[in-house]
Order: structure tokens, then C-alpha cells, then sequence
């Protein structure tokens, strides 16, 4: 990548879900990173998102597998 | 591959600067360290070979199929069989799993491709999501610039939320777009993971991502205001 004037807040925030879920290029997490330590209201919005994801892996799926479960597919395993 | 090993535990955003796990994004995925099979012949396969323990396997991943398989069919008699089979059938081709790859997800395709041979007319269902409004949870909830500094509502009105309605607000996602934010959200899959999970391309992963999360957030707040935790 050439080098860049930086990310502004529509580059930034079109790349948010992305750069929450670690999935940028090493350059682009950089620009992102280096934007969000420069713009506040960005920065809020990025913890924002961070945080519905946050949200829907520790309230989306709190069931753990029954016990009766796990001792039907070990004994499964043995037949 | 400390890294590697969290996947297992869930999203990677527990750490405070995502900057500090570069180095190990663009480091294959799998390493699951004690869950690789070593090498072994076609012959030798009827035989569990010693140093993998299939039982600690099943205990260490049951809990995640269970949920996975119980947000996919919004029922636990039916989220049982779908682990069960789901189990049965990796024991039985446990053979043909790639040493030093992701053993939870390739017991995540297993259950993906029994679930959609046991739901076809579900997952084949016209399901395409509209491109809806971007950001919709934080257009709606905040943000408050006329008070910059104070505490974030948005932040706070999300931590009202519960159990239920996020839990609603998944299973309304068509199962295609439903599969695809429960891998990466609450498995914490790669997107490249998640694509060979789902047998589709990246790119279709992240444009399921990009309209099943407007939706949810869309969902999210309609549960919200309906169960009276924000106003």
C-alpha cells in the first residue's frame, strides 16, 4: 500500500466492524488505530460496536450442553 | 499461539489494543494444541490412535456445538440430536481430520452440513437481508456530543440489555446470515474459518456479516424498547 494522508472518520468508520473484529490488513488496523487515538467521537463509536459484539457473545448463547448429553454421546463413542 | 488457542474461547477483543495481536493474524488458523491427530495411515484409521483423546475432545467442545446447534434449531430436543450425530459422525471419519488444522471447526462443519441436509427448506428459504441502516444500535441509543466527556449512554443502555432479547434477536436472523454472526461472534471463527465452515466464499461471509448485524442491531432495539429496558 502507498503511503497515506491517514483515515479520515468516513474511512475510518466505513472499516469499524472489521477493524473490531481484527480483520484489517496490518496497514489499514495501523491507519484505523492511529485515527481513532486522533478523533474522540470515533474512538466512542468504536467501543460502542466493540461492545454489541461483546454483548452477543456473552448473552446470545449462555446454554451449556446438558449432562445427559454428554454422557449419551460418550457412550456412543464406546459401542 | 497463545492467540490461536482463545479462539476457543471466543472473540478476541478482550485484550485492550487489537494492534498487539498483528503478529498472529497472519498466522494460519488451527495449532489447536492437544487436539491434532498425528499422522497415520488409511489402515490404521479404525484404531484411536493413543495420544488423541476424542473423549476430552467432546468435553471441550460440547458446551459450543450445544449452543450453536440450539440458536440454529431454537430447539433442544433437536439441538441434542444435531451434537449427537454431529459427535458420532466425527468419531467416525476422525480419520480424515487434518492434523494441526482447527479441530472445533471441523466439528463446526460437520454440524453446519448436517444442519442444513436436516433444514433444507429452512436454509434454502428466500432469505436475502436488505441493506438497512448502518450503525443502527448507536444512531439510536447515542451518541450524547452535547455532553462529550460524561459517561456514554449508548453504553450504558446496551448494558440493559439481557439474556432474552439478544437471544430473540439472533433467531430472528435467516439461518444463513444467523450461522455466519454465531461463528464469528460467539465462536470467534476468522472470517476465513468461518467461510470454509459455511463451504462459501470471504466475501460472502462479510456481506452476510455486514447485513445480519444491521438487522440484529435493528432487532435488538425493538426488543429493547418492547421489554421497556431503554425508553
Amino acid at each position: 500500500m502507498k503511503p497515506t494522508e491517514g483515515f479520515g472518520c468516513n474511512e475510518t468508520l466505513f472499516r469499524l466492524h472489521a477493524y473490531v473484529d481484527r480483520e484489517l490488513t496490518e496497514v489499514e488496523m495501523i491507519e484505523v488505530k492511529r485515527h481513532l487515538d486522533d478523533c474522540p467521537p470515533c474512538e466512542k463509536h468504536f467501543l460502542f460496536e466493540e461492545q454489541v459484539k461483546r454483548l452477543v457473545h456473552n448473552k446470545g448463547c449462555p446454554e451449556r450442553a446438558p449432562e445427559h448429553l454428554v454422557i449419551k454421546i460418550l457412550k456412543n463413542l464406546h459401542q | 499461539m497463545e492467540a490461536l488457542r482463545d479462539l476457543d474461547r471466543g472473540p478476541r477483543f478482550d485484550r485492550a489494543d487489537p494492534l498487539e495481536e498483528l503478529g498472529m493474524l497472519r498466522v494460519a488458523p488451527g495449532d489447536m494444541k492437544g487436539l491434532a491427530l498425528p499422522p497415520m495411515t488409511p489402515e490404521a484409521a479404525s484404531d484411536a490412535p493413543p495420544e488423541f483423546d476424542f473423549e476430552a475432545a467432546v468435553q471441550e467442545n460440547v458446551d459450543a456445538l450445544y449452543r450453536g446447534a440450539l440458536r440454529m434449531t431454537g430447539k433442544p430436543q433437536e439441538a441434542e440430536d444435531l451434537v449427537q450425530e454431529t459427535f458420532l459422525r466425527a468419531y467416525r471419519f476422525r480419520h480424515q481430520f487434518q492434523p494441526g488444522t482447527n479441530f472445533k471447526a471441523w466439528l463446526f462443519k460437520i454440524q453446519t452440513n448436517l444442519y442444513r441436509s436436516r433444514y433444507r427448506k429452512q436454509w434454502n428459504a428466500p432469505q436475502s437481508l436488505d441493506d438497512t441502516e448502518e450503525f443502527y444500535l448507536y444512531q439510536h441509543l447515542g451518541p450524547d456530543n452535547a455532553n462529550p466527556s460524561g459517561e456514554d449512554p449508548a453504553a450504558e443502555a446496551l448494558d440493559r440489555l439481557g439474556v432474552e432479547e439478544v437471544r430473540k434477536a439472533i433467531e430472528d436472523l435467516p439461518p444463513a446470515y444467523r450461522a455466519a454472526v454465531l461463528l464469528t461472534d460467539v465462536e470467534g471463527f476468522s472470517y476465513k474459518e468461518t467461510a470454509e465452515i459455511l463451504e462459501v466464499p470471504v466475501g460472502t461471509v462479510m456481506s452476510r456479516l455486514h447485513r445480519g448485524r444491521q438487522r440484529l442491531q435493528q432487532k435488538l432495539y425493538e426488543y429493547a424498547k418492547e421489554s421497556g429496558v431503554i425508553t
